[in-house]
């Protein structure tokens, strides 16, 4: 019992990063690698700003304001200069790249490379019968189911989420309807910046971090993704959980060293017999 | 003197790495990620050869080669299936597993290069013989850069001999438009192993000369900071044709020499060189897509 | 279960008479999105056919073709190749374990490999590489095509591609690159590779589509050519508007509609009947034309027309015109789209439409309407010229405000939004739900029928001042509620332009 509720809270942060790279490469389809950057930049700006301020009620909300802005301007100076330029897929993912090295590079000459850790003492305990949960997993679970439910709300109940799923679905038709499409992919940036920075934050707090740890999370993220279904919104949740259900399983039987090697083994099955993921959709291709 | 002749042992290493990555980035179209993992492997076949058995350089290179070759079948029918952002993915889902088998396969209390301690972690390998030719150990560092320097010549001709060919033919015809060259019966398929298995085999050979030359081995050098390193060497110098990655590699080796009349921490340095490798990729998208002697632009 | 059966080489009969098939299929199916297209096409192909395969746009031709070809997998039903000695059969539904099978893939190459080409409506040659190499690649199972051979061996490349140059009359430009030679070129060459590689079954995608007269010509000649020297059979989709450029070489003729497949012989009776007929302007057109209005019949470059019709609202000296279109280029990938004159020189497109206006333009495919389209929504960047709407510059992807303030556009294959439902569509557009859609609120759009999409893409458009319809009548039962639209749009002094295939002439 114990396995099953790590692995859900360590699959609802997973599916909340997962929902966050969702959230730009479905409106742009920019595969957003610099979210990686945000990732591993915000923890440290709250960080400094704990150390500053001392309250969580200030530092929480100006470090996701952080990260959101910095979504927002690699949109401005980078992605969106491309698209503007008819650039292929392949050279925002490599500037995307660029900017994600750019951030984990000035977090790093800022910060140093060593690891940090957002908690001040022993962390509290509670019993749930057998189960126990630390404080600061109650707080990465509710903050990840959190966000999750009031992004999923937002896209189904609000008028600005119904426009993120349109242009999702037909950009082209999207504009012709009179909406701006350059201002909703803004939207799309903001909201990817702001779920990756409440995702790095509880994380930060449960585990720790440095100025590495970004990539290898978007890289679970993405994973979770295509095994959920690159198609859909809900498909990075669904696969963000059974991740983390798996990887959890994984350590209690076997040993933390062999999670990578069973995520990407669990990749290369789904790849093969659900090439368009879990709950995808399959596309009029033109072929294979 | 024997700084500059350091500094050409590392252009040669460069210099095979960006054309084997060009082969498949360039040549085929196919961006991957995974490079620097190849490179590592070539790198630790070397060093536990050369280590435990005293192997010399051209058998125990041979070995890695093959390793190499027969590893690259992770990346090439992950791109059977895939096709661009999510093929780059899975390179990098390759990547991370070569790492953390590098990583993970020690174990303290047995002796390194046994199955249950084959690399050794991240305490790394130390004491690599320097390379030897039918008994005679290279040790000059003169004698090392002309060897190094001979090695990548060889590594350059079978390249260039092999985008000159009709199987380099096909391979651009796969990256212009694969649905048309499989109409016309190629198997690209086939045409994607073999690419990746060669560039992965010619990787491994500057794996080899790297841990040869250093003599020490641990698996920072099979990072994904690496990887990007090679992509961006690409990238900057041209993709696609038989001059970017000289190109690429030159400008790889120079850059940390102009950084050093900054004078700052080491540690600092090294950070802003990879800051100014991700500025570089930034701004070649935007203005140079096709690189700085390349010709196609990347897609 | 079993796939790959391979038996003695057989003759079926067929009609009576005894017909070497070379392809036969039964029972295809096929359906998008919940959509079928393809509902069960039975065909056989005999050798040295000249097959001609008729449609509607959206019929499924193309992906018929697709599927012969292996680049798209049916549904259900059963292929044969029997063009070599060993015929193969592939049948569907396929099972997962069948692709882990290396040797039975239905796959373009494998398919390509038993003799069966084909060539692309947009040609796709592979534009980096000379000519010579274009061909030269083509040739099948080149031994020096292994790495190792390639490192070791002599580089000969393969000289024999010359004498196919010199056919096409292409011989001195065997060193220029693919994408610097004109459309009518590089179509000839296309299948020309594929009859290098091997083919002699040939499938061809609107080959004539997009060629002034001199080009339709000589692909005809390079056509009969490989009928009658090369023996190939030939399997033909092209637009009405071509055709009958191609009945005389045609034998067969497949109709596709409703998503069966009808085939017929192609004698003398039936070639001469649809030999091309004089210009009647068609009902729909006649619809539009309200008493007292002015009829303007222009002639585009290659072959287009723009009829123009002029209703009493219509403003010609309105200080703005509704569309204004000045030396426009535009380019798709490489090659100039629009903007191109009968002989591949430039010669850039100008087009104005007054308020109150409405313009037909009829095009044959391969024209570039999509293109045209595309520029003046700006969903495409232009390469020279400008493109005015109701006095306002379109600049691609920058002003979407002040384009969508002044034009709406429904697109010939109109998705609307897949996965929303027709409520959260109609309040993305702004508009009530129409009244035949009530009760159907929470489908999606996935789920509609191609006609019920069109009639609600209609429905939910606004009037603007510049009104664009690709193919609008192309799902529609009758006409009436679009040409009802049109007439409210030009009395209220807004322009309309429609976009459609050519009729033949």
């Amino acid at each position: 019992m114990q396995i099953w509720v790590n692995g859900l809270i360590s699959g609802a942060s997973i599916a909340l990063l997962a929902l966050a790279f969702q959230a730009v490469y479905l409106p742009t389809r920019v595969f957003f690698i610099a979210l990686a950057g945000i990732y591993a930049a915000v923890p440290f700006v709250a960080l400094s700003l704990l150390d500053a301020t001392g309250t969580w009620w200030l530092t929480a909300p100006v470090a996701v304001m952080a990260g959101l802005s910095l979504s927002l301007v690699a949109e401005r100076a980078i992605h969106l200069p491309l698209e503007k330029k008819g650039a292929a897929s392949g050279a925002q993912l490599i500037a995307s790249l660029g900017a994600y090295i750019v951030i984990v590079q000035a977090v790093a000459m800022i910060w140093g490379n060593d690891p940090k850790s957002l908690r001040r003492g022993l962390d509290s305990v509670s019993h749930l019968g057998s189960v126990i949960v630390t404080g600061a997993q109650w707080v990465s679970l509710i903050g990840a189911t959190a966000a999750i439910g009031a992004f999923l709300i937002f896209l189904r109940r609000s008028d600005l989420g119904l426009r993120l799923r349109a242009l999702a679905d037909n950009p082209l038709q999207f504009a012709l309807y009179g909406h701006n499409v350059h201002r909703y992919r803004l939207l799309s940036f903001a909201v990817a910046g702001a779920l990756a920075s409440i995702a790095a934050l509880v994380s930060a707090y449960d585990l720790g971090f440095d100025a590495h740890t970004g990539l290898h999370a978007i890289l679970l993220a993405v994973v979770a993704v295509i095994i959920g279904g690159r198609s859909t919104f809900i498909g990075p949740v669904v696969g963000g959980l059974i991740l983390g259900l798996l990887r959890s399983q994984v350590v209690w039987h076997m040993s933390a060293r062999w999670q990578e090697a069973v995520s990407f083994g669990l990749l290369a099955v789904v790849l093969i017999l659900f090439p368009h993921g879990l709950l995808g959709r399959r596309q009029r291709l033109e072929a294979e | 003197m024997n700084y500059l002749l350091h500094l050409i042992v590392y252009f040669d290493i460069y210099l095979i790495v960006a054309l084997s990555l060009n082969l498949v980035v360039g040549y085929a179209g196919l961006l991957t990620l995974a490079h620097a993992g190849y490179y590592a492997v070539g790198a630790y076949a070397y060093a536990l050869l050369s280590v435990n058995l005293d192997w010399g350089f051209v058998p125990a290179v041979a070995v890695g080669i093959l390793v190499s070759a027969a590893l690259s079948l992770a990346v090439s029918l992950c791109s059977w299936r895939l096709k661009g952002d999510f093929f780059v993915l899975a390179s990098l889902a390759v990547q991370a597993l070569i790492f953390s088998a590098l990583y993970n396969w020690h174990s303290v209390d047995a002796p390194l290069g046994s199955l249950r301690n084959l690399t050794n972690g991240p305490f790394g390998i130390v004491g690599i013989h320097r390379p030897s030719l039918f008994g005679y150990s290279i040790v000059s560092p003169i004698a090392m850069a002309a060897f190094a320097s001979v090695v990548a010549a060889l590594c350059a001709l079978v390249v260039w001999r092999l985008s000159d060919s009709s199987w380099g033919r096909v391979l651009v015809a796969m990256r212009e438009d694969e649905l048309a060259a499989r109409g016309l019966g190629k198997n690209t398929r086939l045409l994607k192993v073999q690419v990746f298995a060669i560039s992965s085999g010619l990787v491994a050979i500057a794996g080899a000369l790297y841990a040869s030359h250093v003599r020490y081995l641990d698996p920072t050098s099979a990072t994904l900071d690496e990887s990007i390193l090679m992509l961006s060497m690409v990238v900057v110098g041209g993709v696609g044709n038989f001059r970017g990655p000289f190109v690429g590699a030159a400008i790889l080796v120079g850059l940390p020499e102009l950084l050093r009349f900054l004078s700052l921490p080491d540690a600092q340095a090294a950070n802003l060189r990879m800051l100014i490798y991700g500025l570089m990729l930034i701004l070649m998208m935007h203005f140079r897509p096709q690189g700085v002697a390349g010709e196609y632009r990347v897609e | 279960m079993v796939t790959a059966t391979t038996t003695a080489p057989t003759k079926t009969p067929h009609r009576g008479s005894d017909v070497d098939v070379v392809l036969s299929a039964c029972g295809i199916t096929k359906s998008f999105d919940g959509n079928a297209v393809l509902r069960g096409v039975d065909i056989t192909l005999g050798r040295g056919q000249c097959v001609l395969l008729t449609g509607e746009n959206g019929s499924g031709k193309t992906s018929l073709i697709n599927i012969l070809t292996g680049n798209l997998q049916p549904d259900q039903g059963e292929i044969t190749y029997s063009i070599g000695d060993e015929p193969t059969t592939f049948t569907f539904p396929r099972g997962w374990w069948q692709e882990l099978n290396p040797w039975n893939h239905f796959r373009p190459e494998f398919v390509a490999r038993a003799g069966v080409g084909r060539s692309w409506q947009d040609v796709r040659l592979f534009g980096s590489l000379s000519l010579r190499d274009n061909l030269a690649i083509a040739t099948p199972d080149q031994r020096s095509e292994s790495p190792l051979r390639s490192l070791f061996g002599s580089h000969a490349k393969s000289e024999h591609t010359s004498t196919v140059l010199d056919e096409l009359g292409l011989v001195d430009r065997d060193d220029s690159s693919a994408d610097k030679i004109s459309l009518g070129q590089s179509k000839r060459v296309a299948i020309a590779r594929a009859i290098q590689a091997g083919a002699k079954v040939l499938f061809l995608d609107e080959p004539l589509a997009g060629l002034d007269q001199q080009g339709i010509q000589d692909v005809l000649v390079y056509l009969r050519r490989l009928i009658q020297q090369h023996r190939v059979t030939l399997v033909i989709v092209e637009h009405l508007f071509n055709q009958h450029h191609l009945l005389p070489i045609v034998t067969h003729r497949w109709s596709l509609a409703d998503g069966i497949c009808d085939i017929a012989e192609c004698d003398e009776q039936t070639r001469r009947s649809s030999q091309p007929i004089s210009s009647t302007r068609e009902a729909w057109i006649e619809a539009l034309i309200g008493e007292g209005d002015e009829v303007v019949e222009e002639t585009l470059v290659r072959s287009a027309t723009l009829t123009r019709i002029r209703t009493a609202d219509s403003t010609f000296d309105a200080p703005r015109p509704a569309l204004q279109i000045t030396d426009l280029v535009v380019n798709v990938g490489a090659r100039q789209v629009i903007g191109v004159g009968e002989d591949g020189s430039t010669s850039p497109l100008s087009l104005t439409l007054m308020p109150g206006e409405i313009g037909i333009l009829q095009a044959p495919n391969g024209w570039g309407k999509t293109t045209l389209l595309n520029a003046i929504i700006g969903a495409i960047p232009i390469e020279q010229g400008s493109i005015t709407i109701d006095g306002q510059q379109t600049i691609a992807t920058e002003s979407e405000d002040a384009r969508a303030s002044s034009v709406s556009c429904i697109t010939a294959s109109s998705a609307l939004f897949p996965d929303l439902t027709l409520k959260e569509t109609a309040s993305l557009a702004g508009v009530a739900l129409p009244e035949m859609f009530r009760g159907r609120e929470k489908r999606k759009c996935s789920t509609l029928s191609g006609g019920e999409r069109q009639r609600l893409a209609l429905a939910l458009s606004k009037s603007n001042s510049l009104n664009i319809y690709d193919e609008p009548l192309n799902g529609l039962d009758d006409g009436k509620s679009f040409i009802e639209t049109c007439k409210q749009m030009t009395s209220q002094g807004n322009a309309v332009l429609i976009l459609v295939p050519q009729k033949p002439i």
